[in-house]
Order: C-alpha cells, then structure tokens, then sequence
C-alpha cells in the first residue's frame, strides 16, 4: 500500500508541474492537472482503504535531511484519514474539470499547481512520523490552501486570505512549541521516541494544550474559527469542499495523534477530555448559531463547519475521559462516534459545498437573498443539495444521524459512569448536541428553501440552468456515499470501531449487531436502514393513497400563492433575513459573542500585519493592502481600552449603593473565602 | 409476531383515534365558551370531504410539498410503532430510542417548513419559521428531562425506561417526579397547543403553514397534526406513566394495557385541552420565556439527580 | 433505608415549595406556599424523629407546626390586609422566572458540593438534604436580592430561617427543646418587627417597592 501511495504523490507531483508549464493553455494545464490529480487521488484511495484493515506500517524513506529521516507510520487511523480526504480530492477533480473553466483568466495552471501540491502535502502531513518534516508539511499545507484561497484576487478573498495566515500561523506555533517540548525531553524528533517516553504529566499536560489548541485552530474550533467563514468561502467551491471537508479534519486527526498516540505512555488525564468536550460543545452551539445569521450560502456551510468539527470532538473528548478512566467501552464508543462524524462531515460537507459552487456556477451569486425557485431549474443539484441537508440536520435514516446517535449513547454512557462533576459537564454536551441540532434544521431549511424553493428573486436566478455533467456526477457520488454510509451503517460501525480500537489499542467494541446499532452499556439500539424500509413502505402507501384520490378527484394548479387577498408579490417572500431575525430574537446574547471574537481575531491580524510591514521580513506573500487596512480599523490598543472602558462601567454600576449589591457582595467574598480555605486546607 | 401485532395495533389505535381526540378537544373548547360546539365526529367528516375534493396546487410548488404530506403522516406512524404503550417493553425494539424518536420527529418539522417555503407565499413561509424555532425552544428541555430519565433508568430505550418507572425503580424519585413535570410542559409545547399553536392562529393567519394545501393533501396533513398530538401525548404516557401496561405479554394483560392506555391517553388529552382554554394568547416573541423556564425545571430535576433525591 | 430516602424526597419538596414562594406572582400567594412549605418541614422532622429515634424531633415538629404553619403565615397575611390599598405589594421581580430556577439550581449543586465533604451525625443518607438546608440560605438571599416589593423579601428571611431549622435537626437531633423554643420565638418576633415595618413603610411612603425606598437613605 505504501507503494500505492508513493505513486499517488508521484501523480500529484507531476500533475503540479505539468499544470504549471502548461499555464499558457488553461483548457490543457486543467485537464492535466485534473486528470493526473484524479488518478493520484484514486492510487492514495486504494492504499487508504488497504491500510484500514491491515497492521500499522512504519517505514523509513531517508531523506536529504541529516538530522531527521523522513519517516511514515502509516496505520489505520492514517488509512481512514487518507481515504477520506482521497475521496473528497477525487470528486473535487471531476467538479473541477468543468468548473475549473470559469478560472481560465484567473492563473488556472497556477490553481491545478497548487491544489495538487495542497492534497500531496495532505497527504504527507498524516503519513509523516516525525515531528520536523511533520511542521514542514503542514507549512506547506497551510500555504498552498493560502494560494488557493487568493486565488479569486479580490479583497475579499485575501483580507480573508490573510487572517487564515495569521491563524494558522499561531496553530502552527504552538504546535511547535508542543512537540519542541516533547522532543527535548526526550532527545530525539521521531514520533517513535515521542511515544516510547512516559513523559512527566505537568509536562504532557502542557504539550496537550498547546497542541489542541493549536490543531484546534487549523480545526476551527471557537474561539479560534473567525478564519474558517472568510476563508473556505473565498477558495474556487471544490477546493472548499475539500478545505471544509478534509483540511481541517487534520486538525482533529493531530488531536487524536499526539493524544493516544504520543502520549499514550504519559497516560491520559481526565481534564483533557473534558477541556475537548466542553470546547467542543461550546464550538458547536455557537457556529451554528453564527451559520444562522449568514445570507452568504458559502459562509453559511463554512460556520457548519466550526460546528460539526465540535461535534466531532464531542466524540473524541468523550473517549479520552473514557480512556483516561480506563472504561474501554466509553473510549471505544466515543472515540467511534467522533471517527464516523468526521467522515460524514467530510461526506457532506464536500456535497454541500460542490452544490454551493453549482448553483454560484449558474447563477454567478452566493447571495441566498436573491436565488430562490432554483430547484426547478437545476433539479439535480436540488435533491443532492437536499439529501445533504438532512443528513447534516442528523435526520435518519442518513449518515448525520448515526454518528450523532453514537454520539448521544457516548456522552450519556459517560454521565452514567461519572460522578458529580462528570455528570454536569457530559448534561451540558448533551443539551450543546440538542441546540445544536434543533438548530441546524432550522439552518438548512433556511438555506435550502430560500435558495432552492420559492420563485426566483432575481434575473440571475430567472436564467439559472443545470451543471455540466461531470459536476453533476461529483455530486451524486457523495450523495450516494451520503445515503450508503447511513443506511449501511452497520457494515461500516465495526471498521470504524475497529480503527478506535487500534487508535486505543485495545479490543474493539461490538456496536453493531445484524442491521441493528448497539449501545450496550446504555443498553439501546437503533437501526437506519429499518427506518429507511418503513419509511419507504409507509411513505409510499400514504402517497399512493393520496395520488388515488387526486386522480379521482382532480388536481388543478393555481399559478399564485394566496396572500391575504392582495396580489402576491415577490418582495412579499420569506427571506434568509426573516428566519435568522427569529433565532436572534431567541438567541441574541449568544450573538453578542461572535463580535468580541471577531474584532480580538482582527486585532490580532493587524499586529501581524504591521509586524510584516515593519520588518519587511521573507514573507513575501503577506500582501500589504488588507493588513494596512485592519490596521486602521481596530488597533490592538483600541480594543484594549474598550475592554477596560467596559469593565470599569461594570465596576461603576456595581457601587450603585442598592443595599442587595451589598448583600451579593458580602457572600460572594465569604463563598470565595470557604472555598480557599477548603481548597488550602 | 405478538409484537408485531401489538405495533399495529398501536399504530391503528392512534390513527384512528386521532380525528375523535380533535373532535373531543373541539368539543370541550365549545363547552367552556359556552357553546353548543359541533359533533365530536366533526374531524371524521371533515376528512372525508377533504378527501373526495379536487386539489389545487399553488404555482411554485414542487416536489417537496408534494411529498410533504405523506411523510408527515408516514414518520408520525413509524414512531407510533415504535412506543411502548400498552406493553412496558417496546413492540420494535429498534424504532425504540429516545434519540431516533426525537430525531425522527425533526424529519416531519424539516419536511414541514421547507413545504411552507416552497409555495413562495409569505404567509405561509412565517408560519412554518416559527414552526422550526419553537422546536429549537423546546428542543434542550425534552433532551434533559429524558437524559435525566435515561441516567434514572440506565438506558435509552423507551422500553427499558418504562418498565424501570413501572415497577418504581427508577432511582432517585424525586429527580424522576420532576423531570416529568417538565416533559409534560415540554411536550404540552411539541403538541402545538395554545399559546403554542402557531399553526393555526386565528384571523388572518387562518391555519398558517396549511394555507396553500388542499384536497387530498390537506386531508393527509391534517391527520398527521392530529397524530402528532396524539403520540407526543403517548410519549409522556409512555414514558412517565407507564403504570398499568403489560408487563408480560399475554392476550389478557394487553388487554387490560390497551384500556389503561386509552384511560390514560384520554385524560392527558382532556387536561390539555382545559389548560389550553384557560390560558390566554401570548405574543410570538415571548414564547421564549416559557420554554426556558420549562428547560429551568429540567435542569432543577437533573440537579436532583445529580444529588441523588 | 426507605425512610431515609423519605426524608431527602421531603427536602426535595422544601426547594420545590420555597421555589414556588420566591415565584408567586402574589404575596398571598407566596404566603400560602410559605404555610405549605413549613407543612412540609413538619413532615419532615416527623419522618427524621421516626427514623433516628429521637422524641425531641417530634415535640420540635408541634412548635414548628404551631409557630410556621399557623402563626407566620397568618401574621403575612394580616399584615397584607393592613396595607391594603395603600401600596402595591405585588410587584414583579427583577428575574425572570427562568433565571430564579436555574439560579436554584446552581445553588443546590454548589451546596452539594460543598456538604459532600461533611460528616454527619445522624447519617450520610441524609446528606442532600443537609444540602437542601443550606441551598435555603441562598435561596433565601435570592428572594431578598431579586425581590422589589419589600413584603416579598420577608418571606427570603423565612426561607432562610426554615433552612437553618432543617440543618440544626440534622446537625443535632438530640438538641433540648429549650433551643428549638430560642429559635421559634426568634423567627417570630423578626417576622413581626418586619411585618411592623412593612406596615408603617407602606403607610408614610405609599410604596413597598425597594428601589423607591433607597432613596429614603442618608
């Protein structure tokens, strides 16, 4: 398998030059950089799925590098990892090689360099065992998606281009820092010494933060997702499939590397997982809550992004308290949930952002407020749009809702096992995943019926018309990965639980029986595709029933919908606004957030902006114009004070001179004083 | 194959009491204005004339409105099947969990709104936006109330749920006691009753989401919102009042259990029709309050558990 | 065991009862749910003073029933009829209910926390209603700090006198009565000074509402 994937990177290596020499003919440097990118994708995919079954394979490649070897550990959680992002690429090509077209003017040889070169060092980043060329790939990761993103050459695209740099930037400085402090106690940069050191637990606790929330900014997680919405909405719609649906996957897949593999001599600690799953729970309720407020449908998908990679980590966060209590069950269902969410995710998410770029392909807007009535005119995209909505809404029988379901039985499994503490923490996930996901159907009903349903709001959407082919074709094929990964779910749960387990190294945990999914110790099962045949079987009677009675009866179009009496009017339809003005009525402090984030995220950009400027240091690629202009919109001290403007109105308003701010007071001071006395003694 | 049968049976029982349980609330409403009110088997001819009408479709609606209907009605039946009403153990073991029961339910309130955008009209559009928020409001305090259960009984399926509460060992008690309450609250909002019912406001709102469907549709629609009360109500009987079903399952037990249920069933329904009479009308954007001091009461009673009383 | 158990549901039915007195919309209300709550604590020591054995809790549960049940509630509501039209008593509190429950909430856990390390004398079983006991300390603060109408804060000092009772019969069942009669007249006599005051208040100021009353300071 190892050869398999050196030929994919070999692929991908040429397909990035020939698209390169051939810039001066788009139409060729696309249909080699597609071609030649489809077959690397489709040489990885074998070698992915062969490494899921098989045995963990260590290899040494050598290297011009004398001190570290370039190193592959290709196991099989790096075998899912690659197969997924393998197919993500794979389909992503087949969209590009008619949506690439619309990117003839715009440096197309340039793109297939880059994408090419962006899904090799993917690749290399999962495989890579040791911690130097591991930073080094992920630079280059970082970079080549940071070209992807420019690729439009607004302003738009590169002051969102930017604030990508700065973050993952920041993530790839405590990555750093996290492995620079594993290395140096253990004297050696390959991952193999990493993980036979039992490093002291200050210090491993150490090397994980800094390692989460460093992946966790490649990740999205809040409060570190302000780049993901201006980011992946900018790149070409195929490389946001692929950025939403694969690139920040390896967020996660760094968390779970030097979590249990690492440092899985130094023991997991309960405080990780907890830290993972409340960041996590925190991170889903709020992008989707953000995804709410957005009319830009890319945008929109990109905020789904920050709350399904927190759903994931729900997942996984559960199975490190789990391991770290020693509850095989726990870790192995947890850690199950969060594998088979990520592929999901990755499923969808592709899907949804390939029919985004179809519909930005016929209509040339991502404006939801003035699409409307497209599902007649593009049918196709319609239903895989719509297929995609509800598996991402969680909605069974598709693939949203197993891994939410496996999800659900983990964090209650660990409130039943846990004590006082663990039980508050595990209610709060619980009630995040509801909000969550009562909210996310909320989203894509917004998204999908103002975009898809209604009559058409503009000229642009008048004059809509359906994809080419192989765009088509891309998306039917995740449709149809969607639908097989829910209604087989109980064929796919033992190989992902199977991949936990060799990420545990332990047995692994029957959660499947026959065509049924068991949760054994909150002792439930469920079943999709039964689901799927009643709903089938009882669907269509129903609807037999009623075509019966409209045949007998008579069916009559009425070409205008009833508006109290006056003529209907298309100012009168329900807007994207209208439904996210409902949820904000609800939901308002929670928007409050989002702005404090986002100008903190901004200040911080234009500090890096102006240290770039002021150096005039290497990186050339640091364009000028947006850092200059975050500058000037919020400075760092700005923000400052504004904070400390605010905390001194608070303090002002507190010395009001109402005796019951006295009372909270005085037993706000002897609370805090028991406790340090209990804490002390 | 006596599970089997005993789903049906569920399934029959609720569809073909529905209708009857709207007539009644009908009735009773018309009773404490003072009026003479229509039959309670008004519902049943209103389908019947609904079904034998020509229907008329709008314009700009496609497939999704047309599949609506029967999906409603069809998800409505699948969960029917799967509750455990007359038996304390689930008739289909598979369809029995809680989460695939709260998550079937949003199929319907998915499939619902979207046919609500899809006839382009605003009226209807408002209506079925307000549809999804209330279930985003509700939503958090159905989840904790049955997550206080599940840790009370040790298991997420409605069947193991029920026998626990049944046979009174569900522990703590007082934690159970009140986590009822408000899944009663909570479900008293998922069935859609005033100041909840915002798919049927009065004026010129008339019937909201259901404005642009007719004939055959309409009569569909109207009978999947009538079972839909109806097996939100069982839920909570299924689930907190399970005293009574049938234990072991004998002709004669489930018998006595099918009695009980429809005893049960008919007072729950009763109470909600008095409590939405005597309650007055609510602005929209207040509803809020209500549901979050439902979900209020839900986290005292996982608070309770937590604590062990 | 059983019994044990039936003192903590009792405890759970004090939060559940003084949760309904903060709520109320009227202080009549509220008054009625405090007589109903003390109802409950009698009950409550009658369960502990049948399952630790003690007869001192049974002749403490006749006081309290005498003093709580009877005799506080009525001294309210005699003093709501004094006031009469003069100011409103009923006003709305700063919270909203929502937030007064999950307040409560958060009180009793923390409190939880903080007895779990506590060894008691009559039995660990009991230890969330230990818990319950001081949680109606800060329930009772919560009702004086959220409140606006004065006459509703005294039923906060109620509360809080209720939960100290509960804590003294588990610290210390064996108590003499001498210091459960201490701790009845106390409540009482604070409950008619207050009860005085509202009366006079509402009488030069025509208002009750606390907000108002703070610029009577200085």
């Amino acid at each position: 398998m190892l050869e398999l994937m050196l030929l994919s990177l070999g692929l991908s290596a040429a397909g990035a030059v020939l698209s390169l020499l051939l810039m001066r003919a788009p139409a060729a440097a696309k249909a080699a950089a597609c071609t030649l990118g489809m077959g690397a994708a489709a040489a990885s995919l074998a070698s992915g799925v062969a490494a899921i079954g098989s045995p963990a394979l260590l290899a040494n490649l050598g290297g011009p590098v004398p001190f570290a070897d370039l190193t592959v550990l290709f196991n099989p959680l790096a075998g899912l990892l690659v197969a997924v992002i393998s197919v993500l690429a794979l389909v992503a090509w087949l969209f590009g090689l008619s949506y690439f077209n619309e990117y003839y003017d715009k440096g197309v040889g340039a793109l297939g360099c880059f994408m090419n070169l962006f899904v090799a060092s993917m690749m290399m980043v999962i495989l890579c065992d040791n911690a130097f060329w591991f930073l080094v790939f992920f630079e280059l990761m970082s970079l080549t998606s940071y070209m992807l993103v420019i690729v439009e050459g607004d302003e738009k695209s590169f002051k969102g281009g930017f604030l990508y740099l700065v973050m993952a930037h920041i993530g790839f400085l405590m990555i750093a820092v996290s492995f620079f402090l594993m290395a140096s106690a253990c004297g050696s940069l390959e991952f193999a010494a990493f993980r036979a050191t039992a490093f002291d637990p200050a210090l491993a606790t150490a090397a994980f933060a800094l390692a989460f929330f460093g992946f966790g900014a490649k990740a999205g997680i809040v409060p570190f997702h302000s780049w993901l919405p201006q980011a992946h909405p900018a790149a070409p719609s195929n490389v946001s499939a692929l950025m939403s649906g694969g690139m920040i996957k390896i967020g996660v897949f760094g968390i779970m590397k030097v979590c249990f593999d690492l440092l899985a001599l130094s023991g997991g600690q309960l405080g990780w997982g907890v830290l993972v799953v409340v960041v996590g729970a925190v991170s889903s309720v709020l992008g989707v809550v953000y995804a709410l407020g957005e009319h830009d449908l890319k945008s929109l998908l990109a905020y789904h992004s920050v709350e399904n990679i927190g759903i994931i980590l729900l997942g996984v966060g559960t199975g490190i308290v789990g391991w770290a209590c020693g509850n095989l069950w726990l870790a192995g269902i947890g850690l199950m949930a969060g594998l088979y969410h990520l592929v999901n995710h990755a499923m969808f998410k592709g899907l949804l952002f390939l029919g985004a770029g179809s519909v930005l392909h016929a209509t040339g807007t991502r404006n939801m407020e003035t699409l409307g009535g497209l599902a007649r005119l593009m049918p196709v995209t319609a239903v895989c749009f719509l297929a995609g909505s509800l598996a991402i809404s969680a909605i069974p029988p598709l693939n949203g809702f197993v891994s939410e379901w496996f999800t659900y039985q983990a964090l209650i499994g660990a409130a039943m096992a846990g004590g006082i503490g663990m039980r508050m923490v595990f209610a709060f996930a619980v009630v995040a995943l509801a909000i969550t996901g009562a909210l996310a159907v909320t989203c894509f009903v917004k998204a999908f019926g103002v975009t898809f349903l209604g009559k058409p709001r503009s000229d642009a959407a008048k004059a809509a018309h359906e994809v080419p082919a192989s765009m088509r074709l891309g998306m039917a094929a995740l449709t149809a990965t969607c639908a097989a990964l829910g209604l087989g779910a109980a064929w796919f749960t033992p190989i992902m639980s199977g991949i936990a387990a060799s990420v545990l190294a332990a047995p692994a945990m029957p959660a499947a029986a026959g065509t049924a999914l068991v949760s054994l110790e909150t002792v439930s099962v469920t079943s999709p595709l039964l689901i799927a045949v009643l709903l089938a079987v009882v669907v269509g009677a129903c609807a037999l029933a009623r075509n019966a009675a409209n045949r007998a009866h008579g069916l009559k179009v009425d070409p205008e919908p009833w508006a109290c009496g006056y003529a209907p009017d298309v100012h009168m339809e329900t807007l994207a606004s209208t439904v996210a003005a409902g949820v904000r009525g609800f939901m308002g402090p929670l928007y409050g957030i989002r702005e404090g984030v986002n100008s903190a995220g901004a200040a911080v950009a234009g500090v890096f902006g102006r240290a770039f400027e002021a150096g005039a240091c290497g990186q050339g690629t640091a364009p000028a114009a947006p850092s200059r202009e975050q500058r000037a919109r919020v400075p760092l001290s700005e923000s400052v004070m504004s904070v400390l403007r605010s905390v001194g109105a608070w303090f002002s308003r507190l010395e009001g001179g109402d005796f019951r701010t006295y009372i909270v007071y005085i037993v706000g001071a002897l609370v805090f004083f028991l406790a340090l006395i209990i804490l002390v003694r | 194959m006596i599970e089997l049968t005993v789903a049906v049976i569920q399934v029959l029982l609720l569809v073909l009491l529905a209708p009857l349980a709207s007539g009644v609330t009908r009735k009773v409403r018309a009773k404490m204005h003072t009026r003479q009110g229509t039959s309670i088997f008004q519902d049943y001819y209103d389908l019947a004339k609904l079904w034998r009408r020509c229907e008329v479709q709008p314009g700009g609606a496609g497939l999704v409105s047309r599949a609506m209907p029967p999906i409603f009605l069809g998800t409505m039946v699948i969960i029917a099947a799967g509750l455990p009403l007359i038996a304390r153990a689930c008739p289909v073991p598979l369809l029995g969990d809680v989460i695939t029961v709260l998550y079937l339910m949003a199929l319907p309130r998915f499939m619902f709104s979207l046919a609500a955008l899809d006839s382009a009209g605003s009226y209807t559009a408002v209506g079925g936006v307000r549809e999804l928020l209330l279930g985003v409001l509700v939503e958090p305090a159905l989840i904790l109330t049955l997550m206080v259960l599940a840790l009370a009984c040790g298991s997420t399926n409605l069947g193991v749920m029920a026998d626990s509460v049944a046979s009174l060992a569900a522990y703590p008690p007082v934690a159970v006691v009140v986590a009822g309450v408000a899944f009663a609250c909570a479900c008293y909002v998922e069935m859609g009753k005033l100041p909840f019912d915002v798919a049927e406001a009065e004026q010129e709102l008339q019937e909201g989401p259901l404005a642009e469907f007719s004939g055959p549709s309409l009569a569909m629609l109207k009978l999947g919102m009538s079972v839909k009360q109806l097996v939100v109500a069982s839920l909570f009987v299924a689930v907190f009042l399970p005293f009574g079903a049938a234990s072991v399952a004998t002709p004669l037990g489930l018998a006595a259990g099918l009695v009980l249920f429809v005893a049960k069933l008919a007072f729950v329904m009763l109470a909600a029709a008095v409590i939405e009479n005597a309650v007055m009308r609510v602005r929209y954007q207040y509803l809020g309050r209500y549901t979050w001091f439902v979900f209020g009461l839900a986290a005292l009673s996982f608070v309770f558990l937590v604590i062990g009383i | 065991m059983l019994d044990f158990s039936l003192v903590n549901v009792l405890g759970a039915c004090l939060i559940i009862t003084s949760m309904a007195v903060v709520l109320a919309r009227t202080g009549r209300v509220s008054a009625q749910f405090y007589a109903l709550q003390s109802a409950v604590l009698v009950a409550l020591f009658v369960a502990l003073g049948a399952v630790t054995g003690s007869t001192e809790l049974y002749l403490w549960s006749a006081s309290a029933f005498a003093t709580k049940v009877l005799l506080v509630p009525g001294i309210l509501l005699f003093t709501l009829r004094k006031v009469g039209d003069s100011a409103d008593v009923d006003l709305p509190p700063k919270l909203s209910p929502m937030k007064c429950v999950g307040l409560v909430a958060v009180e009793v856990f923390v409190c939880f926390v903080a007895v779990s390390g506590i060894d008691l004398p009559t039995a660990a079983a009991v230890k969330p209603t230990l818990a319950v006991a001081l949680a109606h300390f800060f329930i009772g603060l919560t009702c004086i700090v959220i409140q606006r109408s004065i006459f509703k804060q005294i039923f906060g000092y109620c509360l809080m006198e209720n939960g100290s009772h509960v804590a003294l019969a588990l610290l210390a069942p064996q108590a003499p009565e001498l210091v459960e009669v201490g701790i009845a007249t106390d409540a009482i006599f604070a409950v008619i000074i207050l009860a005085v005051m509202v009366c006079r208040i509402a009488r030069t100021t025509h208002t009750l509402d606390a907000d108002d009353l703070a610029e009577l300071k200085g």
